[in-house]
């Protein structure tokens, strides 16, 4: 009986006019954002090779290291694989960091020119799930239970001997095939044609992302599937159903996400950065006042002012690390708050979930900011010891032979890759957000069960 | 009989649960989003201030003119007044330049923020307008024509002496009222919290405020009419909600999104790592002309250094001369090398913005969007003006720099590089960014203003035509 419900449900949805403008939509929907931002995905890359050349081209006029010292160097992430799937934050990883041995990190402008594409959000596979298909899956239930009363269909069905809960699940599972196969289908067309006609290529890591991707998409579909089945058990006409489907669908998708972040940020308010760079320059005028004073109270040698200095620079250093940490807490414990206020919404769980899986989420994020820090110093330690190592060299060479020739190995320079975490440290950070739509979809599931067993079919 | 027909009209709509549920939703969501913003305008506001003295504290403790120079001051883009209806691109973190006398400003970054702006939109007016609106208006018009016909009661309505042009006039009038009136209310709403917040807007800022909620207003005549036409082309209900649903997805949440990644690709621009690390490469080649200069005259220096007597002092003011000219000249060739590079890259960006929005504009939510980010003065214009605004600046504080920087030099060489006297910052030209005037702002958003109005006017006409020729019995 159960398989015939489903049949039926398969059908019933399969043979309707909304069915065919579902799925072209979909198919029109996932292959043009799926090839779009293929395309888009090599042309970063291209732009990343060539922007890495022209610095080696850069770094190879470079005479000594001295120069290299405050010429410095210009890194840059690669962009990520995944950004088809889900661009993320990749506009705002993709800025270059200016590292030099003489400041701090200088970060420059975001590879993406267009300043249009920050007014509209972005098209990749995760929105076309997080914001269309949650859509057409409240379109399609809207009337799953509440439709079929209204038609005097329900009371037929349950004039035969079939209990209430093998009528759930299978109009469930049938309305849910006939969403989840086009999705699929579409993704799998839109994915061949960028394998075919784009550079994108995968490797086992990415294939298995993309993979999890997939299922978290599937499982954040049936989350608003579910919802809607829920909704229409609550109702008896399927128009006001239709209404109050698309007010839960717009407080879910388009209001909480977008609202909560703006709200976070005056709740748990962060320094500005006016402020920080005031402290900053306090910091450092304590500390040369503070090393004047001791020069004057005491005659000192030559050594004993390097020592001081040194000193000094350390001193400086690590209260400006301090007062940074002290700032970057703070900015974390705002973003913590606006994902934990956030959550309420299944679809900031889904974009925290997909992003953190497509690496190119707030966890790599971070992340690049604290590799670019730790790049800094590896690049200052590169720097000194080619100093010395010149140091050594110049007293064995004569002047001729130092002219003419590269001072230095551009390959001795350490290499800027960030690596991302690993796919099971990616899927731990976002286990918490698939555990939660997983609730999502277990409660909606339980209260449309109870609701349906005392439903009036009548 | 007009205003009977239309009084039925707008009293169907209005006693209906679908303008009781679109109602509600919107003056819901305008109110959250407009407390939320006006909080938010609170917090960047004061943020800029103390950013603003932080910047002149940080000017005021430079040890002389010449650094002063060198570093530059920092300046920062106010927040937008009408962030509130339209947020835009204040959602930018990019806020900062520092303005070095001569040379290229540069805009600064933190290497660490909130990122989750940047991860979903913001839910301002404009957004609320634009999509839900937008849906809402396809919700009230798919079956104006349809359903009458499907209830057959527009055979009734035809059997009186109605003219059919009057009859979809008072159509499309009663339906577009009954979508205005909750849009009307959540703007009052929205007035309402903005005044009691204090945000002191100008007039100019409420004519602005208004032209945004009147080119709303256009904005959904647009859509109406377009819903309006459908539904008197279609024969039932249930195929114009499904081709109403399949063209707001693809103006709403296709085209506008997915324009830039195509202009991207139609109209590329050099890579900007790429131009940053030429940059880079030849100012470091000028720096090292520069320093070879120097270096071939360091015995020189050391001797008018160690020197003394009337003569030795004339000759050190010499010598401080010619370093001075020397790094002037460095400073403008860097800058001359700045600005041809960026100047390419720039030329390229705008091309690819100006095709973004020609295809865009096939969609009228692109061509609103451009328009009222346009008219708030939070859209892409404004990262132009606010650049100029910084060059402006900058032309002034070069000349009041230069001219402290001769005033200390002819005091003699200790003054010059000590600055423990007469370094004093407070006669300084201040950065007080000035919106563009609205006069210009709507020149510069009358493409899109007239892209909408087409809109609207095409559509009511095509629906107007259909209508007419339409087999109704």
């Amino acid at each position: 009986m159960l398989f015939l419900i489903i049949a039926k449900e398969i059908r019933h949805n399969v043979l309707t006019l909304r069915f065919a403008v579902i799925y072209c939509l979909f198919f029109l929907l996932t292959v043009i954002s799926m090839v779009t931002l293929s395309a888009n995905y090599q042309s970063q890359w291209e732009n990343y090779v060539r922007s890495k050349a022209a610095e080696r081209e850069s770094l190879r006029t470079i005479e000594d290291v001295n120069e290299l010292r405050w010429q410095g160097t210009m890194v840059q992430k690669e962009p990520s694989k995944l950004t088809p799937f889900s661009l993320g934050l990749d506009k705002e990883m993709s800025r270059s960091a200016f590292v030099s041995a003489r400041g701090g990190v200088e970060v420059g402008a975001s590879q993406y020119p267009n300043p249009i594409s920050a007014l509209f959000a972005t098209p990749d596979m995760g929105y076309v799930v997080n914001v269309v298909i949650s859509l057409l899956a409240l379109l399609l239930t809207f009337d799953a239970i509440c439709g079929e009363k209204e038609e005097g269909t329900l009371r037929l069905m349950l004039a035969n001997s079939v209990p209430r809960d093998i009528i759930l699940v299978g109009k469930w599972f049938g309305g849910y095939i006939a969403l989840v196969v086009p999705f699929l289908i579409a993704v799998a067309v839109g994915f061949l044609l960028s394998l075919f006609f784009t550079d994108l290529s995968l490797d086992a890591d990415a294939w298995m992302r993309a993979g999890t991707l997939l299922l978290l998409s599937l499982l954040y579909i049936s989350v608003f599937f579910t919802l809607g089945v829920l909704i229409s058990t609550f109702n008896n006409r399927s128009s006001t159903s239709l209404m109050v489907c698309l007010f839960v669908w717009v407080f879910i998708v388009l209001t909480v996400p977008n609202v909560v972040p703006i709200l976070a940020r005056q709740i748990a308010g962060t320094p500005s950065l006016g402020e920080m760079d005031g402290r900053r320059a306090a910091i450092e005028s304590e500390q040369w006042s503070q090393m004047r004073q001791r020069m004057m109270n005491a005659s000192t040698s030559d050594e004993e002012r390097h020592s001081m200095f040194r000193e000094v620079r350390e001193n400086i250093t690590r209260e400006w690390e301090r007062i940074q940490d002290e700032y970057e807490n703070k900015i974390d414990k705002q973003i913590d708050l606006a994902q934990v206020l956030s959550r309420v919404s299944p679809s900031a769980s889904y974009v925290y979930a997909a992003t953190n899986l497509a690496g190119t989420g707030i966890t790599e994020f971070r992340n690049l900011s604290d590799y670019t820090k730790e790049y800094h110093r590896q690049f200052g330690d590169a720097v000194s010891e080619l100093r010395r190592a010149e140091g050594r060299g110049r007293s064995e060479r004569t002047v001729e032979q130092t002219v003419g020739q590269e001072a230095f190995d551009v390959d001795a320079l350490p290499e800027f890759k960030p690596k991302g975490d690993s796919f099971a440290r990616s899927l731990q950070s976002s286990m918490l957000d698939i555990c939660l739509l997983g609730v999502f979809n277990i409660a909606f599931l339980l209260v449309s069960y109870v609701k349906f067993m005392r439903y009036d079919v009548c | 009989m007009f205003r009977t027909i239309f009084k039925k009209e707008f009293l169907d709509h209005m006693l209906g649960f679908r303008f009781a549920v679109s109602a509600v939703l919107c003056l819901l969501l305008v109110t959250i989003s407009v407390i939320v913003l006006v909080g938010d305008y609170a917090v960047r506001r004061d943020d800029y201030h103390r950013n603003k003295s932080a910047y002149m504290t940080e000017a005021e403790q430079e040890d002389s003119y010449m650094e002063l120079a060198r570093h530059g001051v920092k300046v920062e883009r106010p927040p937008a007044k009408l962030q509130v209806p339209a947020y835009g691109l204040e959602k930018d973190p990019d806020r900062t330049a520092r303005v070095p006398a001569s040379g290229i400003p540069k805009v600064l970054h933190e290497l660490y923020l909130n990122p989750l702006l940047s991860l979903f939109p913001v839910a301002d007016m404009l957004f609320v307008v634009a999509t839900v609106l937008s849906l809402l208006a396809f919700v009230v018009s798919y079956d104006a024509v349809t359903g009458e016909r499907e209830q057959e009661t527009i055979k009734l309505l035809m059997s009186y002496d109605v003219p059919r042009d009057r009859l979809i006039l008072a159509k499309w009038l009663g339906g577009f009222v009954s979508l205005a009136i909750p849009f009307l209310l959540s703007a009052g709403i929205g007035c309402v919290v903005i005044l009691l917040a204090n945000i002191d807007l100008s007039g100019s800022d409420w004519m602005a405020f208004g032209l945004l909620m009147g080119l709303s207003l256009v904005f959904l005549a647009a859509m109406f009419s377009i819903g309006l036409f459908v539904s008197c082309v279609c024969r039932y209900s249930a195929t114009s909600i499904t081709i109403l649903v399949l063209i707001w997805v693809i103006f709403v949440l296709v085209m506008p999104n997915i324009s830039p990644y195509v202009a991207a690709q139609a109209v590329p621009v050099r890579p900007f790592g790429a131009v940053e690390s030429e940059i880079k490469q030849e100012t470091g080649d000028q720096m090292k002309v520069f320093f070879q200069k120097m270096h071939g005259r360091r015995r020189g220096f050391m001797q008018a250094f160690r020197a003394s007597g009337a003569e030795a002092i004339k000759a050190r003011e010499e010598l401080m001369k010619t370093i001075n000219e020397a790094r002037k000249e460095l400073q403008d060739n860097i800058g001359r090398i700045e600005e041809t590079k960026l100047k390419d890259f720039t030329r390229g960006q705008n091309r690819q913005i100006a095709f973004t929005k020609r295809i865009s504009r096939i969609s009228p939510i692109a061509a609103y969007v451009y328009a009222a980010t346009d008219i708030a003065s939070t859209g892409v214009r404004k990262q132009e003006h606010f650049y100029q605004a910084v060059q402006e600046y900058q032309r002034e504080f070069e000349v009041y720099a230069s001219g402290k920087m001769e005033d200390t030099f002819s005091h003699g060489f200790r003054s010059f590089f000590g600055g423990e006297q007469d370094y004093d910052v407070s006669d300084m030209p201040v950065f007080d960014y000035e919106e563009e005037t609205l006069a210009r702002r709507i020149e510069y958003s009358l493409w899109d203003i007239v892209v909408l109005a087409g809109y609207g006017i095409g559509f009511f006409f095509a629906a107007f035509v259909a209508f007419m020729r339409a087999e109704l019995l």
